[in-house]
């Protein structure tokens, strides 16, 4: 069998050996980095580049899908003068292969090119590259639209009844222990006063309570029942709701955290 | 400085002006019995939880505290004061009987209840005291009343009225009300030397500075009453409100002053949960 000499432009990859002889696809040049420079394969092509394919045997060049790059043929040697994909600015190089084919993008779009030997006896004598390519008409993107602000995150409402309801959970056993502005929350007329206005009638006093974290609920209405099982980290702890979002957590800091926080969700 | 206008402050001074009281023509009761350790020996109340420390906090901070607690009507009593559905709760009146020692205990449930936004129910101490005391009218000491409460609860007038002494009161429904109006929770330690149940003024006043109502027995006047609030009376000189037994007449609805050597318990307990129910 008759060998060739397959020369991709460029290229310095073993070229891959097809029956009959070699075909040369262009490659870029081996990066510099020791201690084993390797090839990379050119996968773009761009408006005004060529991508040449230089054989020492006759070959078909076909693309898929059509309509993405134009095929040119010719036989060489021949000299051209372009910009390259696998090279920068415009050169001149001389191809000495019998064929050589130019493909030049006029479509945007992934491309297969398959690389057809005429005398190719099997599937490993086919070359196989995929391009991306630019015929630099596609139109320029508008630029990313403003971010939508972000959405509300759910925050379900802890007591899921309609109205505004309080619990504060304390240890009555830390009592002395706790900061005087936050143990001021338990006590402060603000605080009840907002409270005893904004809250929901219960049946006998409205609906907001400050227990000790241990007490047996078993005596009130169910949804104070309920939502002392709900979980906790430590205490003082708040459960704030107003039926339709609400906030569960630590027991702020002082009266005027404690009143923005049922502000939040309770109303001015 | 610290009182409100009417108030009674007993101090040192004028002690024994009050050592005994009439209100609106009628001379009061009170009926505190210093503990009988013989009979009632160190360990014989069961049913109090282990003992806690009491965190002091530091006489340096009670002037600053106390002006905040003023400030923000954060005190016991301005809880009191508003406390049932935004008008005030009604000081109990022992009526002549010698039940000051119940009648301290069951007004700090009551405040207590207050504090959790619990409906006010009018708590009859008289059953506390007609159980303990097999309806003699009898004196004790607040520890007495408390352990009673801690152990089966209060129950409301509705069930055993008020200053009533009929033992058909004593019945189941009585006493399942009662146990609706128990304290989960108390300061005394009853695992220890019986004195050490006598705390401290200081410990009163960190537990007062922290809102927690004190029983506090007083054998200068024979007296049970409950400790609502730390009071300044003067600067660097503090005493306590109390909340007395003998009616809204005594003194500004029913609260008074006490200070100096006159405003340390001898004996002293202090319940701070209590269960809540809407009953």
């Amino acid at each position: 069998m008759k060998r060739f000499s397959l020369v991709f432009l460029l290229a310095v990859l073993p070229s891959p050996l097809v029956a009959g002889g070699e075909i040369r696809l262009p490659m870029l040049p081996a990066v510099p980095t020791p201690p084993a420079p390797s090839p990379q394969v050119v996968s773009k092509l761009s408006a005004d580049q060529l991508y040449v394919v230089d054989g020492d045997v006759p070959f078909l060049a076909l693309t898929s899908p059509p309509g993405l790059i134009k095929v040119t043929s010719d036989v060489g040697p021949i000299k051209v003068r372009g910009r390259f994909a696998d090279g920068k600015g415009v050169e001149t190089r001389t191809y000495k292969g019998k064929q050589v084919t130019t493909l030049e993008a006029v479509g945007t779009g992934k491309c297969e090119v398959l690389i057809v030997p005429l005398q190719a006896q099997t599937e490993a004598d086919v070359i196989r590259r995929m391009l991306d390519v630019d015929d630099g008409t596609k139109p320029i993107p508008p630029p990313d639209p403003p971010k939508p602000p972000d959405p509300p995150t759910p925050n379900p409402a802890p007591i899921p009844v309609d109205g505004f309801r309080v619990l504060i959970l304390y240890e009555s056993a830390d009592q002395t222990k706790m900061p005087a502005a936050q143990q001021s929350i338990l006590f402060s007329k603000t605080v009840r006063d907002y409270l005893n206005s904004h809250c929901a009638a219960g049946p006998k006093v409205k609906d907001w309570r400050i227990w000790d974290k241990d007490v047996d609920p078993s005596g009130e209405a169910k949804l104070w029942q309920d939502v002392m099982k709900r979980p906790r980290v430590g205490v003082p702890w708040i459960v704030v709701s107003n039926g339709k979002s609400g906030f569960e957590g630590p027991l702020p800091a002082n009266v005027g955290d404690t009143m923005a926080l049922l502000k939040k969700y309770g109303g001015e | 400085m610290g009182l409100q206008n009417g108030e009674l402050h007993i101090n040192d001074d004028n002690w024994q002006d009050h050592h005994t009281a009439v209100v609106d023509g009628v001379v009061m009761r009170k009926g505190l019995i210093p503990r009988n350790y013989t009979t009632h020996p160190v360990g014989c109340y069961g049913s109090a939880p282990a003992a806690v420390d009491i965190p002091v906090i530091p006489r340096s901070e009670w002037s600053e505290r106390i002006k905040d607690m003023e400030a923000q009507q954060s005190r016991l009593s301005d809880i009191r004061l508003a406390g049932n559905n935004g008008a005030m709760i009604p000081s109990l009146d022992q009526n002549g009987k010698g039940y000051c020692w119940a009648h301290s205990t069951t007004s700090c449930m009551t405040v207590l209840r207050a504090v959790m936004n619990q409906p006010y129910v009018p708590l009859s101490a008289y059953a506390v005291a007609c159980i303990i005391k097999n309806f003699q009218d009898e004196g004790g000491w607040g520890a007495l009343s408390l352990d009673f409460v801690t152990t089966r609860g209060v129950p409301s007038s509705e069930f055993w009225p008020m200053q009533s002494m009929s033992r058909s009161n004593d019945n189941a429904n009585t006493w399942a009300n009662a146990a609706l109006h128990k304290a989960t929770e108390g300061w005394a330690d009853l695992a220890v030397a019986a004195y050490d149940r006598n705390l401290t003024f200081d410990q009163v006043m960190s537990l007062l500075l922290s809102r927690c109502p004190v029983v506090g027995d007083f054998n200068w006047w024979g007296h049970s009453v409950c400790l609502l609030d730390p009071v300044e009376t003067s600067p660097g000189q503090f005493g306590v409100r109390i909340w007395n037994s003998w009616g809204d007449s005594w003194s500004d609805r029913g609260m008074g002053v006490l200070s100096g050597s006159k405003a340390i318990p001898d004996g002293a307990v202090a319940p701070r949960a209590t269960i809540p129910s809407v009953v």
